[in-house]
């Protein structure tokens, strides 16, 4: 008897919004490839925009009352370059209580903040060279938005999950998590634009022991106001 | 017709040529000056049109300039890490100072500062306006903010009724968090820079549609104009979307402004409009027109003095030579010949002036040729020659003749020489001639000491016989007062004669013919025979019935078969004495009584008559006929008549 492996309401998936708008589309094209180890789940959520284009750098995390706490999961350490006045990469995971680095790449100062609530700081201003190395530590899981405030257009995440369960998607939109103990599950989805509080989506899931699942969202994404980067320096009258 | 005619009838030359100059010049420079005028002023209108335009694009960038000057300093603000942390401290008072610092350190480009959260929600307002949440225009800059890629909207929006050009300005930390609205007031300070510029008057009214009144209260916020003036604009100018492409002309206190309007604020018929109205002084704008009208009339004037002097010396050189032609003519008129034209030009007036001149010497010498004639004839029939042509013939005319002679003259003249016979001849003639002349009648010749006169022609008088019996009275009485024992005899007949020109081709001579002249030579020799000093016709009797007359007797004159009736003029009816009617009485009965053949009776009473009368002569005549007609009696058929065998 083949029964369905993922739980999902529509009430439930409303309940999400507060505008009462049906926000997240679940394609129930889910399927279950039954395999015969137990302990080894992986599922891959899929994500789409309205357009059903692949939306990339959003945060699948699975939250659960009984996941392991965060600091058994060991210190994790994040790096967040800064390459041609770009943070490298945009978006990145650290579980509570790790820490992130912010080398300079570029050969000119740069100037990194936050005034997240989850993390508020600032580097003084500072260079490539190493004895300029800042690290800050993640403790409040949420989402610190770091920006440089020399270059306005620089802006990068840090999602601080509560669980180690976390993947950031891919080109295709895909995020996958493996090794996943089977049990019930709530899943965040957290996007810079997802047009949500926050901009994190959540529902419950339940994970089947065994097999491979695979779960495909559609997005409902906001317009995105950004800076727009300053035209080069060899673009410009003075040098 | 009349009207014209004496509208266009000048008493002089002059005065005609200004006239039609000033008609000619008249309508051609009015005709410039009103194209001119015209043009000019719709040019002015036209530079004014620009000149509004300009001053409300001026008007427009300005207050661009301003914007993105606030635009500028609201966006370095976001940048600013300070506040960044201020904003992150969430502490609305220190955002407060901040935004005050801000719009200190902004040279007054920014006078007010707003920021609210992205739903809307205000954090500080400057202006202090007491909203929680963004409302009316505000939350419509914010959602043209929104709906922006960049998040930037502007607007005008009154805080206070003072209009404020805002902006918007999105706040990233490093995402956006908030908006922060900018503002600065369109207050006095705003118009007097734009008037700086454009040298237009500035003004920003707001119409505010109160519920409950009709037409919306209309306020002038700032203006660079008066207060009367702004009270004027209010009250003359017109809002609304019909007004905004068209000008309105505003009359102030001092001067006439052309007006623009531009829509600030608000719609048709909204609850607040706010307006900007840009004007331009007209008469600033005029000047050059006005200057240039004085100059153009200026320059008439002066067209008209030149023209008027051209037309004074142009008429002075036609009308002085014409005047001094005038004076010549009249003086040939009144017969003085022997003035010239002295006319220099060889125009048409030179040639007029020469004719004139050969007319007076043409007419000179007609006179001096009439003078001559009159000398040699009458100057009646002077005239007749001068003025008819002269052909050989004559008319049938009815004419009294007078034949003069002068009984004594031969007498008169023995022993005297022959000088002082003709110049005693020449006093006699020219005496009778004088007096011929003066009763209109006219020496046909003179023949020795006779005179013979024409009365009726060549020109016909209506008392004709009557001057010739006046003159016969006047020739007697003239020839007895010279008392030089001269006397006239007279005879005068009237009667058809051929009037003409008698004589060859080559000369010819001004007479009368026929058997009346002929009669009236005969009775001038038959004075003789009666001892009468006249003798006139039965024609001319009747012909002069005012004067009295006795009958002479009847005569069949030599070659003449008919019997005339001839009397003897005694002078003018009703003067004659009383012993001359009694004789002229008596003188009648012999007359009868010979005419009837009582021989005895007839010789009794003229036997009588020659005893008592004068004239003893007259009435032997008729005793010694009486003799001879007692030994012959006359034929049976005898009227009384005598028949002259010679003349």
């Amino acid at each position: 008897m083949v029964t369905s492996n993922m739980i999902f309401t529509g009430s439930r998936s409303t309940s999400l919004h507060e505008k009462g708008r049906a926000l997240l589309l679940i394609a129930v094209s889910s399927f279950a490839l039954c395999a015969p180890l137990a302990s080894a789940q992986q599922i891959v959520i899929r994500l789409l925009d309205d357009d059903g284009t692949a939306v990339r750098d959003a945060v699948v995390e699975l939250l659960s009352d009984s996941a392991v706490a965060p600091t058994s999961l060991g210190m994790q350490e994040a790096e967040i370059d800064q390459q041609n006045k770009e943070f490298v990469p945009t978006v990145t995971t650290l579980v509570a209580g790790g820490s992130a680095s912010f080398p300079n790449s570029d050969d000119i100062l740069h100037h990194v903040y936050s005034f997240s609530s989850a993390k508020t700081f600032d580097t003084p201003l500072y260079g490539s060279d190493a004895s300029s190395e800042y690290r800050e530590m993640f403790d409040v899981p949420g989402v610190v938005e770091i920006g440089c405030n020399i270059h306005d257009w620089m802006l990068a995440y840090i999602y601080v999950g509560e669980s180690g369960l976390m993947a950031i998607s891919d080109e295709a939109g895909e995020a996958q998590l493996a090794n996943i103990p089977p049990g019930e599950y709530r899943l965040r989805v957290w996007h810079s634009r997802l047009d949500a509080p926050k901009n994190s989506i959540e529902q419950d899931i339940v994970i089947a022991a065994g097999g491979s699942e695979a779960v495909e969202l559609t997005l409902e994404l906001a317009r995105d106001r950004r800076v727009r980067r300053a035209p080069s320096a060899n673009r410009k009258r003075y040098r | 017709m009349s009207l014209a005619s004496s509208l266009f009838s000048f008493r002089s030359f002059r005065s005609r040529l200004i006239v039609f100059l000033l008609a000619l010049l008249i309508p051609v420079l009015g005709g410039i000056f009103y194209y001119v005028n015209t043009n000019n002023t719709e040019y002015t209108e036209e530079t004014i049109n620009s000149y509004l335009e300009l001053g409300a694009d001026v008007f427009d960038y300005t207050r661009d300039q301003q914007a993105l000057t606030l635009q500028a300093i609201t966006n370095s603000l976001t940048w600013d890490f300070g506040f960044r942390a201020a904003f992150a401290a969430n502490d609305p008072a220190t955002l407060f100072d901040a935004a005050l610092n801000v719009m200190d350190r902004s040279f007054d480009s920014a006078d007010m500062l707003l920021i609210t959260d992205l739903d809307g929600r205000v954090i500080i307002d400057t202006e202090t306006q007491g909203m929680d949440l963004l409302e009316g225009s505000w939350l419509q800059l914010l959602n043209a903010a929104d709906a922006d890629e960049d998040g930037h909207a502007e607007m005008i929006i009154t805080i206070d009724g003072l209009p404020f050009q805002v902006i918007t300005v999105p706040l990233y930390l490093p995402r956006q968090v908030a908006w922060i609205v900018g503002g600065f007031a369109l207050d006095q300070e705003f118009v007097e820079q734009v008037k700086e510029t454009t040298l237009s008057e500035v003004s920003i009214v707001k119409l505010e549609q109160m519920s409950g009144s009709e037409n919306p209260d209309l306020e002038v916020i700032v203006s660079t104009l008066t207060r009367s003036d702004q009270s004027l604009l209010a009250e003359q100018m017109l809002f609304g979307d019909a007004q905004l492409a068209s000008l309105q002309r505003i009359r102030a206190m001092s001067q006439d402004y052309t007006s623009l309007l531009r829509r600030l604020y608000g719609q048709e018929g909204g609850v607040l409009q706010v307006f900007a109205v840009i004007q331009r002084s007209y008469q600033e704008n005029s000047e050059n027109v006005v200057q240039f009208r004085s100059l153009l009339i200026q320059f008439y004037l002066l067209v008209l003095v030149v023209s008027l002097l051209a037309v004074l010396f142009l008429a002075r050189s036609i009308a002085t030579p014409l005047s001094r032609l005038v004076g010549v003519v009249k003086k040939i008129e009144e017969g003085d010949y022997d003035k010239s034209v002295a006319v220099e030009s060889r125009d048409e007036i030179g040639v007029l002036a020469d004719s004139v001149n050969s007319m007076a010497r043409g007419l000179a010498e007609k006179e001096k040729v009439r003078d001559l004639l009159g000398k040699v004839v009458s100057h009646q029939i002077a005239e007749q020659l001068l003025n008819n042509p002269i052909e050989l013939g004559g008319e049938e005319r009815v004419a009294t003749i007078l034949f003069s002679d002068i009984r004594g003259f031969t007498t008169f003249c023995e022993g005297l020489p022959p000088k002082e016979v003709l110049t005693a001849l020449n006093i006699v003639l020219s005496t009778i001639s004088d007096i011929v002349e003066s009763h209109q009648g006219v020496v046909d010749k003179y023949n020795g000491d006779a005179v013979m006169a024409l009365f009726g022609v060549p020109i016909k008088g209506e008392h004709d016989t009557a001057n010739a019996m006046a003159a016969l009275m006047e020739i007697t009485q003239a020839l007895e007062e010279m008392d030089s024992g001269l006397s006239a005899c007279v005879g005068i007949t009237t009667g058809v004669v051929v009037a003409g020109n008698l004589g060859s081709s080559n000369r010819m001579n001004y007479s009368v013919i026929g058997d009346t002249v002929n009669l009236s030579a005969r009775l001038e020799g038959l004075t003789r025979l009666y001892n009468v000093s006249n003798i006139v016709s039965e024609a001319s009797r009747d012909e002069a019935p005012n004067f009295a007359y006795r009958e002479l007797d009847i005569v069949c004159v030599a070659g003449k078969s008919q019997a005339v009736r001839i009397f003897e003029l005694l002078g003018v009816e009703g003067e004659l004495s009383d012993s001359i009617k009694a004789e002229v009485a008596a003188y009648a009965q012999a007359l009868n009584a010979y005419r009837s053949q009582n021989w005895e009776a007839a010789e009794q009473q003229f036997s009588q008559l020659r005893i008592k009368c004068d004239n003893s002569q007259l009435y032997q005549v008729f005793l010694d006929r009486i003799e001879k007609f007692k030994e012959n009696p006359p034929a049976p058929d005898w009227q009384g008549e005598y028949v002259f065998a010679s003349k």
